[in-house]
């Protein structure tokens, strides 16, 4: 117990401090984590709408496999896109590997699917009067997607929240993809799972405080954008 | 298509499950206020959302004077958006591109038509809403468009009286005006027959002469 809290205010003393090699990998942390929740929403939010709006051959398929890859590890994530972007992979040309943009491909694959799956959800719950509510005032298209989107934008922020979770506190990907590396590409994750194994708990507590705190101010923030609108 | 003719329609034909509708011909005068009458499942809904142009029958043919913006129809238990009074309206204005002071005038307008105060209800959120203030904001959001043709799906049947009654002032008022060709469906005949030119009756799916 001695052992627990004389770490603990180590960690604090450590954070008060701005201990470089911390406030790096938090900075990275960050980085990679607002890159990789924006570019999985604009991809997957339309695509998650298109799943559970319309109904076509194969929906419950695509549905099966999207549910499926919610479990997906991260270790294997780290895995598949780990052998794309290798110097002997598909896309090993854009030299992604042990770089953020590589951990940015890998964090968007893991959050993909989440983000599909729970906003093809929010939208088959949404009410069916919707449909024909919009275009009795005119919508078409794009804007009925739009307009879907925010009537669940509960459930749909629900979803992101989960999702940036998920990629917050990942570390397969950013381990395997990334590489670890200091200054670089280390985050909060793969450093807390270095620093604890060298002995250096306190660094380990102070960044998985750190992770806590971002975590919480995420979900603030929704939740005040929630009670706004 | 006849002159004058808001829809002509030509030996319709469109079924689902168990129900079919058959309609052999119809035509509906422009600035025409026609009711539809008859019990649950005579097709008197279906028949409005082909007027709308939201479903195409199965057979036959549908010759409309106007485009899909034009026309709008108000579900039986209307939907609003999970947004404030004024938004629910002006919706449908922004997809028409008007301008911010045209909005805002047709807002209160639309409002005051519905006899709901817009200083008070304007910023009332939808879950705010009795189930006849929610009617008459989505009626006030119809006639916000200043629609050609305004289908009704039995507007009264899930409001109390008094709201029952300013919605038939309504639409005695718009009939008037005749700019509009309104076509109603109700289950209260003495309520139609006073804010309508003219009633059909339907059951099982087909046109009966009144």
């Amino acid at each position: 117990m001695n052992f627990i809290s004389q770490g603990l205010i180590e960690a604090v003393n450590l954070i008060i401090s701005g201990n470089s090699e911390a406030l790096s990998a938090i900075r990275n942390t960050i980085e990679v984590t607002t890159v990789s929740i924006i570019t999985a929403s604009a991809l997957g939010l339309p695509a998650g709408f298109m799943l559970g709006y319309f109904d076509f051959p194969g929906k419950k398929f695509i549905r099966t496999l999207f549910d499926t890859l919610l479990a997906m590890p991260t270790v294997v994530v780290g895995l598949i896109v780990y052998a794309f972007i290798t110097e002997r992979g598909p896309l090993g040309g854009m030299e992604m590997l042990f770089e953020k943009s590589g951990i940015i491909l890998g964090q968007v694959a893991l959050i993909l699917p989440i983000i599909i799956s729970l906003t093809a959800s929010a939208i088959e719950t949404l009410d069916p009067r919707l449909h024909s509510t919009l275009l009795s005032l005119g919508a078409h298209g794009r804007r009925i997607i739009i307009t879907g989107i925010v009537e669940a934008r509960f459930a749909i922020l629900a979803g992101l929240v989960t999702a940036y979770g998920r990629v917050l506190s990942e570390v397969g990907v950013s381990m395997m993809v990334g590489g670890n590396i200091k200054w670089h590409t280390r985050t909060i994750t793969t450093a807390i799972a270095l620093e604890t194994g060298k002995g250096e708990f306190a660094l380990g507590m102070a960044l998985g405080i750190v992770l806590l705190a971002i975590g919480l101010s995420v979900n603030i923030a929704l939740l005040t954008l929630k009670r706004k609108a | 298509m006849k002159q004058n003719c808001s829809y002509s329609l030509e030996n319709i034909f469109h079924s689902y499950n168990d129900f079919s509708l058959e309609i052999g011909n119809l035509n509906i005068s422009e600035g025409e206020s026609l009711g539809l009458s008859g019990p649950n499942g005579a097709g008197k809904s279906t028949l409005l959302r082909i007027l709308s142009l939201q479903e195409k029958p199965e057979r036959g043919t549908v010759f409309c004077r106007y485009g899909m913006k034009e026309i709008t129809l108000l579900d039986q238990s209307p939907y609003l958006l999970k947004r404030s009074v004024q938004k629910n309206i002006s919706y449908g204005l922004k997809i028409r591109g008007l301008s911010k002071n045209i909005i805002d005038e047709r807002i209160d307008e639309a409002l005051e038509l519905v006899n709901l105060d817009p200083s008070v209800y304007r910023k009332r959120r939808h879950y705010e809403l009795s189930g006849g203030q929610t009617q008459r904001v989505a009626l006030a959001a119809r006639l916000a468009l200043k629609p050609s043709v305004l289908l009704l799906d039995e507007p009264v049947s899930n409001c109390d009286h008094r709201s029952s009654l300013i919605i038939g002032d309504v639409i005695r008022k718009i009939r008037v005006s005749g700019t509009c060709t309104i076509i109603i469906s109700a289950h209260d005949i003495p309520w139609l027959s006073g804010v309508t030119d003219s009633i059909l009756s339907m059951n099982y799916g087909k046109i009966y002469p009144n």
